[in-house]
C-alpha cells in the first residue's frame, strides 16, 4: 500500500468516526430547519460529501465537527434557496426562511447527542417514556394519541409540549 | 374554528399541516417570534428521538459508499493547480500541467533542460505583462481588496491586486472567502462570496455608455453610488436584467433562476424570460425563475401584502409600457400610447403568496363604477386574459376613454373578511 493510499484510509477513518458521533444531530437539524422529513437524509448526505470534500479545511479549535456541518448544510440549503428543488424539500418556504435565521439548539459542544438524549429520556417515568415512544418513534399523531388514551388532542399536545421543554433542559445541562 | 399555536405547531411538525393553517401559522410565529424557536426545538428533538429509538439505520453504510466513489472520483481527476499569490494561476486552457504528469522520467528531463525553463519563465512572464499593460488606460480601477480574487483576460489568469485596472469582457472570480472589491469610481463596491464570477461590461474609455456587469453564478453584493441623469448601470445574469437606479442591492444567479435583493434605493428588473418588467424598491427582494410573475417579498421579516405601484400593459403586445413600468397615483397616460385594445393595468403586489384574491373596482370623475373584477392570480391585472405559465400572457384590454379615474385594489387574504391592504390609484387618460 503507498503513502498517498495510507493516507487517504486515514481521512476516511476519521471521518467516518466523526459521522457516527454526529450523524444523527446533523439530520436533526436538517430537520430543524423545515426540511420535509422525506427529504432530511438527502440533505444530510450531501452536506456530509461537502463536508468530506472540504475536510483539510475543518479546524477543531474553531468549532466542533457537529457545528462545522450544521454550518455546511445551511449553507448548503440557503445557496439553494433559489432553486425549484429547495422549494420542493421545504415543508413551507416562508416558515423556513424563518427557522433558517435561528441558530442551531444546543451551543457548540463535543458529545454524542443521542447519548445524552437516551439518559435523559430514562430519567422519564413509563407513562411520558410512552407518549413519546408512540409520538416520535410509532409516529402516530396526537389525535390518535388522545383517542388511545382516552384524553383531549390539546391535552396531549400541552403534554408533549413539556416533555420537550424537559427534555431540552436535562440536555442543555449535561451537553453544557 | 382557528388553532391555536401548539396546535398548529403540532400539526406542522406532524406534517398534517393545511395550506391555510400554514398561513396562520406564519402569521403567529411572526407575532410571537419566541415560537419559532419553539418550532424548531419541536422539529429537532422529533428527528433525535426518532432515531434515538430506532436505533442504527442505513445513513452510515450509504454516506460511505457515496464517499469511497467520491474518493475514486478524485483518484481519476487531475490535481487542481495552486500558485502563491500574484502569480500566474493557469496557461491559456489545456496547457494546464497535472500532478500526475510528473512522472519520474519527466522530471528527469526538466532537471536538464532547466535553464531554458527560466528563460521560457521569463519570456513568459513578459508576454503576460505585455498583455496587461498594452491594454489601453482604464477608468475603473480596484482600490482595495478584501479577500481573494483571480481575474482572467485574455485567456489568462492573475491573482486580482489593489490599483488593477479593469476592462471590458474580465471575468473576476472570489477564490477564498468574501471578497470585496472597492473601486476608484462612484463610491461603488460589490462584495463576492467564494465562488461568485462576475463579467466586467464596464466601457474601457467611452464614459456616456452604459456600464454593465454579469452575474455568472453565486451571489453578488452591489454598493452603488446614485447615476447622474442619462447614465445607468446594469447588472445582467441568465434570468435578469437589472438596471440600477443608484443603490445597495444583491444579484445572486445560477442556471435557471437569479435573486435580486435591495437594500437601498431601486432597480428596474427585466425578466429575461417573459421580457416582462417592474420595478423592485428598497428592503424587497425576489427571485425570476422563468416565465411566471415573481413574487415580491419584504426582507427581514415576513411582510403583509401590499401594493407597491401600478404598471400599464398595453394588451396588443401583452408587455408593460416603459414609460407606465411603476406608475403612483397622480400618473397620466396619453392615448397616443396605446392601439385600439385599449390598456390593461396591473397591480404589483408585494408579499403575494398570502394573497387570495385582489378586488378592482374602477371608478370615473364621477363616482361612478366603471367595472369591478375579482384577481385570484397573479399578475393582478385590472381586466382578465390567458394567464399560463407554459405560454406568453394574453392579456385583455378595456377601452381608453379620456377622463380621470380612481382604480380602487383592495388585497384580501384567506382569512381576512375586510381587505388587508386598499391602494387607491387616480389617473387621468388624456
Amino acid at each position: 500500500m503507498s503513502v498517498e493510499e495510507n493516507q487517504t484510509l486515514d481521512k476516511v477513518q476519521a471521518f467516518s468516526s466523526l459521522v457516527n458521533e454526529t450523524q444523527a444531530s446533523v439530520r436533526a437539524f436538517v430537520r430543524s430547519i423545515g426540511v420535509a422529513s422525506d427529504a432530511v437524509d438527502d440533505i444530510a448526505q450531501e452536506a456530509f460529501l461537502i463536508a468530506f470534500k472540504k475536510f483539510h479545511e475543518f479546524d477543531d479549535s474553531k468549532a466542533s465537527f457537529r457545528t462545522w456541518v450544521f454550518g455546511i448544510a445551511k449553507n448548503l440549503f440557503m445557496n439553494d434557496k433559489r432553486k425549484e428543488a429547495r422549494r420542493s424539500r421545504l415543508q413551507n418556504q416562508m416558515i423556513g426562511d424563518m427557522l433558517l435565521k435561528l441558530e442551531a439548539p444546543f451551543k457548540d459542544h463535543r458529545q454524542d447527542e443521542i447519548k445524552t438524549l437516551k439518559s435523559c429520556i430514562e430519567s422519564m417515568d413509563d407513562d411520558n417514556r410512552d407518549l413519546l415512544k408512540n409520538r416520535y418513534v410509532n409516529n402516530k399523531k396526537s389525535h390518535e394519541l388522545a383517542e388511545e388514551t382516552g384524553q383531549k388532542p390539546a391535552a396531549v399536545r400541552q403534554k408533549l409540549l413539556r416533555l420537550r421543554a424537559i427534555l431540552k433542559k436535562c440536555m442543555g445541562e449535561k451537553l453544557s | 374554528m382557528s388553532k391555536t399555536l401548539p396546535e398548529l405547531i403540532e400539526n406542522f411538525t406532524e406534517e398534517s399541516i393545511e395550506k391555510n393553517e400554514s398561513t396562520e401559522l406564519l402569521f403567529q410565529l411572526k407575532e410571537k417570534p419566541e415560537a419559532t424557536e419553539e418550532l424548531r426545538d419541536n422539529l429537532y428533538l422529533e428527528s433525535l428521538i426518532g432515531q434515538s429509538e430506532k436505533g442504527e439505520d442505513s445513513f452510515t453504510e450509504n454516506l460511505l459508499k457515496e464517499i469511497q466513489k467520491v474518493e475514486e472520483e478524485e483518484k481519476n481527476a487531475p490535481t487542481k493547480f495552486e500558485a502563491p499569490s500574484r502569480s500566474k494561476v493557469t496557461q491559456a486552457k489545456g496547457k494546464k500541467k497535472t500532478k500526475s504528469s510528473s512522472s519520474q522520467p519527466q522530471r528527469k528531463q526538466k532537471v536538464d533542460f532547466t535553464k531554458y525553463l527560466v528563460w521560457l519563465g521569463v519570456a513568459a512572464a513578459f508576454i503576460v505583462a505585455f498583455i496587461f499593460l498594452s491594454k489601453p488606460k482604464s477608468n475603473l480601477l480596484v482600490n482595495t481588496i478584501d479577500g481573494q480574487a483571480q481575474i482572467t483576460r485574455d485567456g489568462q489568469t492573475l491573482y486580482l491586486v489593489p490599483g488593477e485596472a479593469v476592462f471590458k469582457g474580465d471575468k473576476i472570480v472570489s477564490t477564498k472567502g468574501k471578497t470585496t472589491l472597492a473601486f476608484n469610481t462612484e463610491n461603488s463596491s460589490i462584495s463576492l462570496p467564494e465562488g461568485t464570477t462576475i463579467v466586467i461590461g464596464y466601457p474601457a474609455e467611452e464614459q456616456s455608455q452604459n456600464k454593465s456587469i454579469e452575474v455568472l453564478t453565486g451571489k453578488a453584493e452591489f454598493n452603488i453610488q446614485h447615476q447622474q441623469a442619462g447614465q445607468s448601470m446594469q447588472v445582467t445574469s441568465k434570468a435578469a436584467n437589472v438596471t440600477v437606479l443608484g443603490t445597495d442591492f444583491h444579484v445572486g444567479a445560477d442556471d435557471s433562476s437569479s435573486t435580486i435583493e435591495v437594500n437601498k434605493g431601486e432597480v428596474r428588473i427585466l425578466n429575461n424570460a417573459s421580457d416582462d418588467q417592474f420595478d423592485l424598491p428598497e428592503k424587497y427582494g425576489t427571485t425570476l425563475s422563468g416565465k411566471d410573475f415573481p413574487e415580491i417579498k419584504s426582507l427581514g421579516k415576513i411582510g403583509l401584502p401590499k401594493v407597491l405601484s401600478f404598471s400599464l400593459i398595453e394588451p396588443q403586445s401583452d408587455k408593460v409600457l416603459q414609460k407606465y413600468i411603476n406608475m403612483q397615483s397622480g400618473s397620466e397616460i396619453s392615448l397616443a400610447d396605446l392601439t385600439e385594445e385599449g390598456y390593461n393595468l396591473r397591480a404589483n403586489v408585494a408579499n403575494a403568496s398570502i394573497v387570495k384574491h385582489v378586488k378592482f373596482t374602477l371608478t370615473n370623475n364621477a363616482g361612478k363604477t366603471v367595472m369591478t373584477r375579482i384577481e385570484n392570480k397573479t399578475p393582478y391585472t385590472m381586466v382578465g386574459g390567458l394567464k399560463n405559465s407554459q405560454i406568453t400572457h394574453d392579456f385583455d384590454g378595456t377601452k381608453a376613454v379620456p377622463g380621470t379615474y380612481i382604480l380602487t385594489a383592495n388585497v384580501y387574504t384567506p382569512k381576512s373578511g375586510a381587505p388587508v391592504y386598499s391602494a387607491k390609484f387616480k389617473f387621468k387618460i388624456k
